[in-house]
Order: structure tokens, then C-alpha cells, then sequence
């Protein structure tokens, strides 16, 4: 409800009287100032004058479930946002056993226990990173979910794109600006050999950071370096979450086929010389081309090979 | 590329082995040898395959595709009646462990619930934790940590409770 006042104060020009917003909300004068009231104390100023009604003074730059809720444009997404969290794709676990529909999204301020690729740490600093993980129910079967994390990546390097960053995708789920990784995505799939339960899609963007921990240093950059600004995280997520809400749709029908030339156009690797470096073993080859089902295509002086797993050094 | 001299090898090996079925993989090159023991005769089949020119100079770099796969072959001759096999709902690879060095989520003989968490096939980053779908005992782990798994194929059997 507080968000559907917010939404309806950021977008109204001048006042909205209290009556109005009751009306269209369907609850009391009363409801309304409570919930003002408790917007209030989560940084928002909200000028209230007699006989005019409430007017948002600025939309604040807090990270709050509200904040993003009023800046998406698109409906049915459903923010729950943590002021600190162990994991937000834990939780996002936990809700969708539970049966949370999809496009429910957990967004923290602060991650204690973040998890990378194969249970590497993923910190997210207080205040600074954009921490979401997004449950999705797609009608899909198991075997073609993979190439959502392709087709997610070239989303995401849209927006980025969008807002004027020089990214670029680097094979298979990360997002690189100045060679150096801005985003990080991370899907978690529940299935059954034929049945999709749900996909969590985790997102995890360096926006305001202004210094890394030492040992990722050299392989890390924030939005806030590459920008010389501060980004307003819950416009940069709310921006995200309508793309990904608009264009997913065309992933679930077509898979990544459609995605594929904005991947080939963006990628880091492509026609690179490359190491492959696998669980028990590193190669070498160059990177040719992507598949429709978002294997990568290197050559080796052995021939052809698909790969499926694997990080990338260039 | 294999030899006919070394095919020859395998061929007699396995004819007094107790193996059915023998695949070997390496630079794209498949080498399959299967015994038919219905009907009385027994028939080898061999299928060798070399799409791509093999420089058999050239160390090849391995990739999990290429390992072969003879230990979980030779396990599918043994009885699996009154067992559960635990399949891969898609093309990936096979992680035993959550980390190169962490422990395995399970071993043979570990028991396990339904909801029990038995690997994780991953691909392109997609992370699928696989559920041992029954209680049970684990009796056999058909793949090896790191091994390529194709859709449908049997991880791991459990006995159930």
C-alpha cells in the first residue's frame, strides 16, 4: 500500500489530496496519513499542505522496497527488501518453496553471506552494491532454461548501455566495463526431469562502491568509478526489472535465438585467443562463436569444441 | 587415433570381461564396443568416428566431454533392481563437491532424504541442485566430478528405505 502511495505522489505534478489518494486506494484519511507518516521515517519528504494534500519533495536515493516500487513502470513485480541479509538468493529460495509467484524479487542493502559461482563469496557491502535475486516461472522445460543467463546478460548490458556505461559481455555471465567485471549474474534452477519448478535469476551490480577488498581489485569496477557519479540503485534496479519483465517473454518463446547477434556484438571473447579453465583442468582455443543454446564455440588445434562450464581468461 | 592392432586389444579384453558395453572418446573420435548376448551369437559392433583431422602429435586438451565414462558403464551391468537412479534433467557438468575442494554432498553409502541435495549440474552458470527424490542409501555414484552429463543420464542409484 505505501508503495502504491508513493507511486501515486511520484507521479502526480503538484499536490494529491489525501481524500483522492483514499478514494483510489480504497482505504481511510486515516490509512493514508499512516502510511505518510511511515514513509516519512524512511527518509521520504513528504510536504503536507491543508486543503491541497501531499506533495513528495524529492524521491530519495534509499534503497527500499518502496523506492524501487515506485520507479518500475511495469506491473506484477513484487520487491521484498532486506536492510541485511545472509543471502538475498537464500531467501529467494526459501519464498519460492514456498510458493511465492514469479517475478518476486529480494533486494538487500547488505549481504553477510552473498554467494558467487560454485559457493564463492559474493560480498555486498553496506550501502553501495545492488544485491536482487528474482524468481521466475517460466514455461520452460529443465534442459532449456541454461540460456537464460545469456540471454539475461544481454539484457542487463542493455541498460547499462542505456544509461551511457561501455560494457560488454564476457562468456557466460558476467558484465565487463574498462575489461574489468561491473555485474555478475548467477542463476539457480529447481526442476524435475520434465518440469520447471522456478529459475532464480541473481543479480549482483557494483554500483557505488569507491574501493574493493584487495583481492578483487584488479578485476573489479563500479558504475560510481566509471560514471565520476552516484547512482540512485533503486531507479538502476527498477530500470532493470522492467527490462528483464519486458523482454523475457521473448526468451520463453524463442529461447536465446533472438538474443543471439546483440550477444555476438557485445561479447568480450569472440575471435580472442582464450583459456578455458574447468573444475579439473585449463585449455586453451579461440573463441568463435555462441550457440543457440549458449555453448560457446572455441577453436582448438584439435578441432571444434562446445563448451558448457568453464571460466574465461583472456 | 586408435589402431587397429589396439582396437583388436580392447576387443578381446572385453569379449573376457564381464563388460556389455565399451565407449572411448578422445579429439572427437568415438570408439563404441558392445556385446549382444541375446540370441545365442555375440556381435561387437564397432563405430569409429574421427569428424574432425587428428594431429596425433598434439597433446589434446581435455575437456569433460572427452573423459571416458568406462567406470559408469561398467556398473550399469550390475543389478540395479530394487534401486532408484537419480537422473540430470539437462545437458551439463557434474559437480560432486560445491567447491574443488570441498566434500563431496554425498558418497556411496550415505544416507538420504528426498530432499537431500546429491550434486549440482551446472551450465553457461545455471546452477541445478539435484534432490536424491527418494530415502534411501546411496549404493552407487555413476559419475566422476567434473564429467560432462548428457539429459537423462542416470547420476546416481538409491536404495530406497
Amino acid at each position: 500500500m505505501k508503495g502504491e502511495i508513493l507511486k501515486m505522489l511520484s507521479r502526480a505534478e503538484g499536490y494529491t489530496s489525501g481524500e483522492h489518494i483514499s478514494e483510489q486506494l480504497g482505504i481511510s484519511r486515516t490509512g493514508v496519513w499512516k502510511h505518510i507518516q511511515s514513509l516519512r521515517e524512511e527518509g521520504y519528504t513528504i510536504v503536507s499542505v491543508r486543503k491541497k494534500g501531499y506533495r513528495l519533495e524529492h524521491s530519495g536515493t534509499g534503497f527500499s522496497a518502496h523506492a524501487v516500487s515506485s520507479k518500475l513502470r511495469t506491473e506484477g513485480i513484487h520487491i521484498e527488501h532486506h536492510e541485511k541479509i545472509p543471502s538475498t538468493q537464500t531467501r529467494a529460495q526459501r519464498l519460492a518453496q514456498g510458493g511465492a509467484r514469479g517475478w518476486t524479487v529480494v533486494t538487500a542493502d547488505e549481504q553477510t553471506g552473498g554467494r558467487g559461482r560454485r559457493g564463492r563469496p559474493w560480498s555486498t557491502k553496506k550501502g553501495t552494491a545492488l544485491a536482487a535475486s528474482i524468481i521466475l516461472r517460466l514455461d520452460k522445460l529443465p534442459q532449456e532454461a541454461a540460456a537464460i543467463t545469456p540471454t539475461a546478460a544481454v539484457i542487463i548490458n542493455d541498460v547499462l548501455q542505456r544509461y551511457g556505461v561501455d560494457t560488454r559481455i564476457k562468456w557466460p555471465n558476467d558484465i565487463l566495463a574498462e575489461g574489468r567485471k561491473v555485474c555478475g549474474i548467477l542463476t539457480e534452477m529447481h526442476a524435475e526431469m520434465d518440469e520447471l519448478h522456478y529459475l532464480i535469476i541473481g543479480i549482483g551490480v557494483n554500483v557505488n562502491e569507491t574501493d574493493f577488498p584487495e583481492e578483487i581489485k584488479p578485476t573489479a569496477v563500479s558504475l560510481r568509478h566509471l560514471t565520476g557519479q552516484e547512482w540512485d540503485r533503486s531507479a538502476l534496479l527498477a530500470a532493470l526489472l522492467d527490462e528483464l519483465k519486458k523482454r523475457l517473454p521473448e526468451f520463453e518463446e524463442n529461447g536465446f535465438t533472438p538474443f543471439r547477434e546483440d550477444w555476438l556484438r557485445y561479447s568480450t571473447v569472440i575471435n580472442k585467443e582464450i583459456t578455458i579453465h574447468q573444475r579439473h583442468q585449463s585449455w586453451k582455443g579461440r573463441a568463435v562463436d555462441i550457440r543457440e543454446d549458449g555453448r560457446l564455440i572455441v577453436e582448438t588445434e584439435t578441432g571444434q569444441k562446445e563448451v558448457i562450464s568453464g571460466d574465461i581468461s583472456i | 587415433m586408435l589402431k587397429i592392432q589396439e582396437i583388436r586389444e580392447l576387443i578381446q579384453l572385453i569379449d573376457n570381461s564381464s563388460i556389455d558395453e565399451f565407449k572411448y572418446e578422445q579429439n572427437g573420435e568415438k570408439v563404441t564396443l558392445r556385446k549382444h548376448q541375446q540370441g545365442g551369437g555375440e556381435t561387437i559392433r564397432t563405430v569409429q568416428e574421427a569428424p574432425q583431422p587428428v594431429q596425433p602429435s598434439q597433446p589434446a586438451p581435455q575437456s569433460p566431454a572427452q573423459e571416458t565414462s568406462s567406470a559408469s558403464e561398467k556398473t550399469e551391468a550390475e543389478d540395479r533392481s530394487g534401486t532408484h537412479a537419480v537422473t540430470s534433467p539437462m545437458v551439463g557438468t557434474f559437480y560432486a563437491a560445491p567447491s574443488p575442494d570441498a566434500d563431496p554432498y554425498v558418497t556411496k553409502g550415505d544416507t538420504v532424504k528426498q530432499d537431500s541435495v546429491v550434486c549440482i549440474v551446472e551450465a553457461m552458470k545455471l546452477m541445478n541442485e539435484i534432490e536424491a527424490e527418494v530415502n534411501g542409501e546411496i549404493v552407487e555414484v555413476l559419475v566422476k566430478d567434473g564429467e560432462l552429463v548428457e539429459y537423462g543420464q542416470d547420476l546416481f542409484l538409491v536404495k530406497p528405505e
